[in-house]
């Protein structure tokens, strides 16, 4: 049931995406320079017909699935509280890795990020987390900046 | 083609390819052995590795790693009662009841011997049938190659799992990505937002690590993630006889596994379980299929190894994935600036040749590789799953950083990594993604270039008779999709 509700929302959602698509990002955003060939505009506004299309398919298939159910029924959030904070705080910690790589440097980055990922995932000790941080923040930048030459700094 | 042959094998042969070989194989025996790892992810964490290296040397280490993951997906499964990969849960039918029964040395060796054998005979099978494909192709111009993309696009119902109009969606939403950047025949920007860094478009790197590695770093921030303990490992043992009284059925593995993996869409575990229960219906004792049958092993290792070559038949030979891994691969080519298809045939053979003997060298290392993986199999799945995934993460950040050096690359990267991620929990497949975005730019010129050279009339697209056997194909792909949807909503309603 929970999957139906889902379903309906992704399909207005995509309904959405498509019709901001056609009417004001195409518009503005890809020139129609026709000048031999075909327009720019022209496979951008297929992909969007296309979104369109599924969109609306998606839709009427989620709301002829819940009339034919009963749609008070309970059933499996597909996302959970808990599992959102887990992805949220891992996509925080990526955006402080980034944000910190790109003022300071890999070397101030990398530790405090894997120190994060790994509470995330579940480590509790100390020494194990600060020992791991290190050892992974030296050992990959040795790796790529001498053994593949890709500059970190 | 003895010249080419000869010049595949100078590019080929020297130490630092058979390292890449080797430690492709070593770390794609890792991935796939370790539950909760995946093969596609350990290629999207290879590639930008390999930036630096020559095209021989990166693919070497790709398809090592695409071999290992396939093999390995069977010790979890033998051991543990957990398949590596899906498509080892049919090895989990018989090889878990042998271990049980003391016997996880034989299952072992079987699984190891069939995988080696479906592995090399179906890399025999890319040979012949890459090169001979690709013939053909030489004839291709854009009206064929427009064709054949749209054919192309028809297999993402193939690869869409259970829903054909989400797998449609994705696809769509892929070939929208795919038009961002300058548009390949008169450089209009698109989508670029005032952004100089968007004039390229969508890097395929961040795309591909974004999709396929980090959304699996957030799907398994999710899991309850405790690692195996006091798992007791026995040596891999089987006798030659053994193996020759299973020959019929690795050899009919082998067939099946090498069809199936060559259509586009099917892939490694419908493979395998086809080949299980071919080889359960042709026993004279199908009653010890499922309480630990070596034949039941035999068979689905032997197909889900030989799918490797199937796949990489189309792949090769005309530049369309058939499955998630082969369109990563696909993007890889890219990324090397290789385009397969007939024109990487008719311009880089040597490399081609080079490419397949890799695979055949792959192949033979796997026996030792996997050997070694087996006995190293209780150290290995007892790695804490929280040092291993921030690795996987920084890996993830620092190979697309290094890539272009540029961190605009990293946004992108964790966008496509949430997208991916709210994909996955909505059911809505990645792999149409994927192929929708790489298959745009190519179709696209490919149109346009037609509808050039024939002053725009539409009809060029059914002008040959290479183009019009595509669109039947089309056609007919749409007509089996459409009445297979219609027989499933029929089978699955109350």
């Amino acid at each position: 049931m929970q999957t139906m509700k889902q379903d309906l929302w992704s399909g207005l959602a995509l309904i959405g995406l498509a019709l901001m698509l056609y009417y004001y990002l195409i518009p503005t955003w890809v020139g129609d320079n026709t000048f031999g060939g075909m327009s720019p505009q022209f496979f951008p506004r297929f992909g969007t017909i296309l979104i369109g299309f599924g969109g609306i398919m998606l839709t009427c298939g989620a709301i002829l699935k819940l009339w034919e159910h009963d749609s008070s029924l309970p059933g499996d959030a597909v996302f959970g509280t808990t599992n959102l904070l887990k992805v949220g705080l891992i996509a925080a910690a990526m955006i402080g890795f980034i944000l910190i790589f790109q003022w300071a440097g890999y070397l101030y980055a990398a530790p405090p990020f894997i120190a994060a990922m790994m509470i995330v995932f579940g480590a509790r000790k100390p020494v194990s987390i600060v020992l791991v941080s290190a050892i992974t923040t030296v050992t990959l930048f040795i790796v790529f900046s001498y053994g593949l030459n890709l500059p970190l700094t | 083609m003895i010249t080419d042959i000869l010049s595949a094998l100078e590019m080929l042969i020297s130490v630092q390819n058979m390292i890449a070989i080797f430690a492709g194989v070593a770390f794609g025996v890792f991935m796939g052995a370790v539950p909760g790892l995946t093969g596609t992810m350990g290629i999207a964490l290879v590639i930008p590795l390999t930036y630096a290296f020559e095209p021989i040397t990166a693919f070497a280490l790709l398809l090592g790693t695409y071999k290992g993951a396939l093999f390995s997906g069977c010790i979890p499964a033998i051991l543990i009662n957990t398949p590596g990969t899906p498509a080892a849960a049919a090895t989990v039918l018989d090889g878990y009841p042998l271990t049980q029964k003391g016997r996880g040395g034989e299952a072992m060796g079987m699984a190891l011997w069939a995988s080696v054998i479906g592995d090399v005979i179906s890399t025999i099978a890319l040979i012949f049938g890459a090169l001979l494909l690709a013939q053909l192709a030489t004839k291709f111009g854009p009206p064929e190659f427009a064709m054949l993309v749209l054919f192309s696009l028809t297999i993402v119902a193939g690869v869409s799992g259970d829903s054909m109009i989400k797998g449609l969606i994705a696809a769509a939403v892929g070939f929208m990505f795919g038009t961002v950047g300058l548009d390949p025949m008169m450089a209009t920007p698109r989508f670029t937002f005032g952004e100089i860094t968007m004039l390229n478009g969508i890097s395929l790197m961040a795309m591909l690590t974004g999709l396929f590695a980090v959304s699996e770093l957030f799907i398994q921030s999710e899991a309850a993630l405790s690692s195996v303990k006091n798992v007791v490992v026995p040596k891999a043992k089987i006798s030659w006889a053994q193996i020759r009284e299973k020959l019929p059925t690795i050899l009919r593995g082998s067939a099946i596994g090498i069809v199936l993996g060559s259509i586009p869409g099917l892939g490694a575990t419908p493979s395998a379980f086809l080949s299980y229960s071919e080889a359960k219906r042709a026993s004279k004792t199908p009653e010890k299929f499922g309480k630990g049958s070596l034949d039941g092993v035999a068979a689905a290792e032997s197909a889900n190894n030989a799918t490797a070559g199937g796949a990489l038949i189309p792949l090769m030979a005309l530049g369309v994935p058939g499955d998630v891994v082969t369109a990563v691969l696909l993007g890889a080519f890219l990324i090397h600036g290789l385009a397969p298809g007939p024109q990487l045939f008719a311009e880089n053979l040597d490399l081609v040749y080079a490419i397949f003997i890799a695979l055949l060298i792959a192949a033979l290392m796997l026996p030792v590789i996997g050997l070694a993986a087996i006995r190293l199999f209780s150290k290995i799945v007892m790695i804490p799953r929280y040092a291993l995934y921030p690795i996987i993460a920084v890996l993830c950040m620092l190979g697309v950083y290094g890539f272009n050096s540029s961190p605009t690359d990293l946004w992108i990267m964790l966008g496509f990594g949430l997208l991916g991620y709210g994909m996955r929990k909505l059911a809505f497949p990645l792999a149409p993604m994927m192929i929708g975005f790489v298959l745009e730019p190519i179709g696209e010129q490919s149109v346009r270039q037609a509808l050039t050279i024939s002053s725009g009339d539409w009809l060029v697209f059914v002008s040959t008779p290479i183009s019009i056997t595509f669109l039947v194909l089309t056609l007919l792909s749409i007509a089996f999709i459409t009445r297979r949807t219609l027989k499933d909503k029929k089978g699955t309603r109350p």
